[in-house]
């Protein structure tokens, strides 16, 4: 008797050590980041240093004696980190529209298939890409780029920008104008050296460049009103063998993101600590009233630019075949995300707002009311950025600043007629009689507000001059 | 052939050396190779430098040529200092210098083209001289073509077109079998008198040395000296069958005993005109 | 005579039946996306994949832009580098005084890979073409310059010694002398050069695309396009070989003296 039921204990102990081991099993999360593509940051950057994947990933259930092998892989272009997902190399990648259905077509012509997950950041107007010319070139818009040469990352969401831009100018892109490839890398050099005419280029690229000194922006990619974005994706067997997985790094995505809306400029300066690129720049995108929205709803605009992408791949005869839509762009898990995270999904997909700026004027005190005039000031040494209700508050506070001895980083400005926030050094503006100061992309834009409002017209160191002018003799 | 042939310029091509030395290698590797040697030859005389392995011969020959600089002492030509390379002066090595990519005939021209003459009129001198060396039917021929005694003789008419004063010969006929040799010898002594040149001819060979030179002159082993002159008495023009005379094997027995070094370490390896040792065939 | 004859034939049977099993072999991994654990065939394209796109290519009204401008660059690259190579080589191995000056500031420059130089090149030029053609041209400047230099350093010493005998002048010696002297290794050296400009070809088209097979290559990169890459590579890989073997012919030609002695191939 004691035999046997030592034994069945044995066997039992035996047994149970036997299924402990076949669910002691490691679960590999590859990720494939771009980190200097600071609009997929709530994707890549912001997870990993942060390490909220390791706070969402699942450890209970099916999950509870896995290890995780947390790999994190940093690319420049969204084509490398797809090579490296068809290779089996990496799980989640991030990209744009165009890179994306891409590769969703590389993992048909593979045998398998990947899923779009979820939005990141994009702008359904088209900010995030931008056509640039060097500082030297007296180009002033698009319209005077005809007949010459523009470059652009191939098959990129900006080529797909640049396709909808001299389309709409009327022109033939085979024959108006000469677009040649070029990655980002290279362009900055050649827009150094003057040696190429102008150059669209997808985010941060389009304000960067502008920001470092040797270009300028003469397009953005509003004015072709043509969604873009940035996204994630998935191989698609991965996400069915492992949902919980997926949903819990769209969680660390949706907590990225709720970060970055309470400290946009925290979180700017870590982007540009471990990108390189600098906050002025990251905060133009994800700041209040950025130029880009992070935004985590597959709004249709959104979806219309996937299947825009394709269509403009296949028509420049670099893609073969199409892909089905609405099972490439994948719904289902953030949902599910926006869910565990005590969210409202379909409230956030209705919401077309940019990120809300709630607050005073840094001078006057007074609530900010209206977005389109709404100026900013990064002060050197501040942590936080200064908001202002208009230009001219800003510019004036500029001087009282100066006296005090202080250095700015920035000064941002809203468009008047776009809303989109521009550096206020590259922008145009127009003074009124009474003072007030209405900031434009486009010297263009500037003249024809002038002349159906009045005004003067002024570059920004003329605006600096007007208001500086303006307030001698007051305290 | 005719009076304007025998060009002979018998009053040229005096030697003086005059308490030469010549140091060789250099910083801890320096030695000296020759040593205070002064030597006098007539305009027109044939002199075999005979010695040792490594005495210096080659060296002092190179001194000669104008390769190599002496440490002390003063060499002259006709009077006029040593001063660097000269067709005047012209240079045969043991292993032919021809330039492999030009034909004979190019080769020959070669230094008639240095003096600025034209195409026609040095092909033509070229094709002379080669016709005097034996070789008229392969002027077109390059060297690779070429048999080792053929080499030679190109390499020997190659000098001679310039009409040198000095015709310095280094060896030139050890590489080539025994055979070929003995007919060079003869077509040297034949070229010889009709192309009246001071000849200095370095050689082991003491059979060859008694047959071609007027005057044989014995060097000392590292570092080298005069050991002795030997005037040879034979009648010109010479016959291969000198050999067989009495005063041939007393001379040989003599030469023998002033080269029968005491051994003390191995032989010494041959020097070069240019200065350094183990001068070797062109690899290519 | 006939037994040469027969070894010839056969020998060449064999290049071909071994050439031809490769491509079996790679067809089959291919096709059966055979994963070896240390290398895996799963997403390699297969011969016949490749051989598809490649007649497209072979097909497409481009193909002519793409093969003129890529030997547009590696001619000008290559060309400028030969004539400098050359000319530097002659001058470093004849004089000393050369040597110290020109060489360390080319040592060091040697080993930089041609990814590198594409900042500085993109900076340093006025157009594209021309940054591109710059690094074609270093690609190609090394192997020719040093090969020259070790063909001048290593001309007969005799031989210069007799032409200075002879009468020859420092330039006549230089013309007729040190170049037929050192034309052998400078002919290995423009052979590799050429082949070396070419792998530099698929980098300096990275510079500005639009065409060129280099860029072609690259753009089957930037789309996924596999087998198109596979073309773009062995393309290249022909016109470098191809060249480079032209330009060996050419030399052989032009030193007639040097090939058949002692050759053994």
């Amino acid at each position: 008797m004691r035999r046997k039921s030592l034994f069945s204990v044995l066997l039992l102990a035996a047994s149970s050590v036997v299924t402990a081991a076949q669910s002691a099993e490691t679960v590999r999360v590859a990720v494939g980041t771009q980190d200097t593509t600071i609009n997929t940051a709530t994707g890549g950057l912001i997870i990993r240093e942060l390490k909220l994947l390791e706070k969402y990933l699942p450890k209970d259930g099916k999950y509870k004696d896995v290890t995780y092998d947390i790999q994190w892989r940093n690319f420049t272009t969204g084509a490398a980190i797809t090579n490296d997902q068809i290779a089996g190399k990496v799980d989640f990648g991030v990209m744009a529209d165009f890179p994306g259905s891409l590769n969703g077509v590389a993992h048909e012509k593979a045998g398998r298939k990947s899923i779009f997950i979820t939005v990141l950041q994009g702008s359904v107007k088209g900010s995030g890409n931008g056509i640039v010319v060097p500082s030297a070139s007296p180009v002033q818009s698009l319209s005077e780029l005809k007949g010459k040469t523009i470059s652009v990352p191939f098959a990129s969401t900006s080529h797909g920008l640049l396709l909808r831009a001299v389309k709409a100018q009327g022109w033939d892109p085979e024959k108006d104008v000469k677009i040649i490839a070029q990655t980002p890398e290279v362009a900055g050099s050649a827009l150094q050296s003057n040696q190429i005419e102008a150059h669209a280029d997808f985010v941060p690229f389009a304000e960067l460049f502008p920001w470092r000194g040797f270009a300028r922006k003469i397009y953005d990619g509003s004015q072709a009103n043509g969604p873009t974005f940035h996204g994630a994706l998935v191989d698609a067997a991965y996400a069915e063998k492992y949902p919980e997985i997926v949903v819990a790094y769209l969680q660390a995505a949706l907590e990225a993101d709720r970060l970055f809306a309470e400290e946009p400029e925290k979180y700017s300066e870590l982007i540009a600590k471990v990108a390189g690129v600098e906050a002025e720049v990251n905060y133009l995108f994800h700041g209040p009233l950025g130029l880009q929205t992070r935004d985590l709803t597959w709004k249709p605009e959104y979806r219309q630019a996937v299947g825009t992408s394709i269509e403009t791949l296949k028509l420049l005869k670099k893609a073969d075949q199409g892909i089905d839509i609405d099972t490439f762009v994948n719904e289902r898990f953030i949902k599910e995300a926006f869910k565990a995270s005590g969210l409202d999904y379909d409230a956030r997909l209705k919401s077309y707002d940019q990120l809300a700026l709630k607050a005073k004027d840094a001078a006057t005190g007074e609530e900010i009311k209206d977005p389109k005039r709404v100026a900013q000031i990064w002060v050197k040494d501040e942590p936080l950025v200064r908001h202002y209700a208009s230009a001219e508050n800003a510019l004036k506070a500029l001087k009282t600043l100066e006296a005090e001895g202080k250095t700015i980083r920035v000064l941002y400005a809203q468009d008047r007629n776009s809303g989109i926030k521009l550096l206020g050094a590259q922008a145009w503006f127009v003074r009124s009689e009474s003072g007030e100061v209405s900031a434009f992309l486009l010297k263009e834009q500037a003249e024809a507000w002038a002349k159906t409002n009045g005004g003067k017209v002024l570059d920004y160191p003329g605006a600096r001059a007007a208001v500086l002018a303006s307030t001698k003799g007051h305290p | 052939m005719s009076g304007r042939e025998r060009l002979a310029r018998p009053e040229l091509g005096r030697i003086e050396a005059v308490n030469v030395s010549i140091r060789l290698g250099q910083g801890a590797h320096a030695f000296e190779a020759v040593q205070d040697v002064s030597i006098a030859v007539e305009p027109g005389e044939l002199v075999c430098l005979i010695g040792p392995s490594g005495c210096g011969k080659s060296t002092l020959l190179g001194a000669l040529a104008g390769h190599i600089a002496p440490a002390s002492g003063r060499l002259l030509v006709d009077g006029a200092p040593v001063k660097g390379p000269h067709p005047d002066r012209g240079i045969v090595f043991q292993h032919h210098t021809l330039f492999p990519w030009k034909s004979a005939r190019d080769n020959v021209a070669f230094g008639p083209k240095m003096r600025g003459v034209g195409k026609a009129d040095r092909r033509r001198q070229a094709g002379e001289i080669l016709e005097l060396v034996g070789l008229g039917d392969f002027a077109d021929r390059y060297p690779k073509q070429l048999s080792g005694g053929m080499q030679q003789r190109v390499e020997i008419a190659r000098v001679l077109v310039n009409r040198p004063r000095l015709l310095l010969m280094d060896e030139p006929f050890g590489a080539l079998d025994a055979l070929t040799r003995m007919m060079m010898q003869e077509l040297l002594l034949d070229i010889w008198s009709r192309v009246r040149t001071t000849v200095v001819f370095v050689t082991h060979d003491i059979d060859e040395a008694l047959f071609l030179a007027d005057r044989i002159i014995v060097m000392t082993p590292r570092p080298g000296r005069i050991l002795e002159e030997i005037r040879v008495p034979f009648e010109r023009p010479r016959a291969t069958d000198i050999v067989a005379a009495p005063e041939f094997g007393t001379l040989k027995r003599h030469c023998l005993e002033l080269l029968r070094v005491r051994p003390d370490g191995a032989p010494l390896p041959r020097l070069s005109p240019l200065g350094f040792e183990a001068d070797h065939a062109p690899s290519s | 005579m006939a037994l040469t004859a027969h070894s010839g034939a056969s020998r060449w049977i064999l290049r071909l039946v071994s050439i031809a099993a490769c491509l079996l072999v790679w067809q089959a991994a291919a096709r059966l996306r055979l994963n070896l654990g240390v290398v895996t065939f799963a997403n390699v394209p297969a011969p016949t994949d490749v051989l598809e796109a490649a007649i497209a290519l072979a097909q497409s009204p481009k193909l002519l832009d793409h093969v003129t401008s890529s030997l547009g660059r590696v001619g000008m690259g290559y060309g400028i580098a030969a004539v400098v190579g050359i000319a530097l080589g002659l001058a470093v191995g004849r004089s000393r005084r050369a040597e110290d000056v020109l060489l360390p500031p080319l040592e060091i420059l040697r080993p930089i890979p041609a990814v590198a130089w594409i900042p500085l090149a993109v900076l340093m030029f006025p157009s594209s073409e021309a940054s591109m053609i710059y690094i074609t041209f270093i690609g190609a400047l090394f192997p020719i310059l040093l090969n020259t230099i070790h063909g001048v350093e290593n001309v007969d010493p005799r031989l210069i010694a007799s032409a200075q005998s002879l009468g020859g002048t420092r330039g006549a010696i230089l013309r007729e002398v040190i170049l037929p002297g050192a034309a052998p290794s400078i002919v290995t050296g423009l052979a590799i050069g050429m082949g070396t400009s070419w792998f530099c070809l698929v980098t300096a088209e990275m510079i500005s695309g639009q065409f060129g097979i280099g860029y072609y290559t690259w753009e089957s990169y930037t789309l996924q396009n596999y087998p198109d890459i596979v073309v773009g590579m062995v393309l290249i890989g022909l016109l470098g070989m191809g060249s480079s073997v032209l330009l060996r012919a050419i030399g052989t030609r032009l030193t007639p003296w040097h090939s058949a002695a002692g050759a053994r191939r």
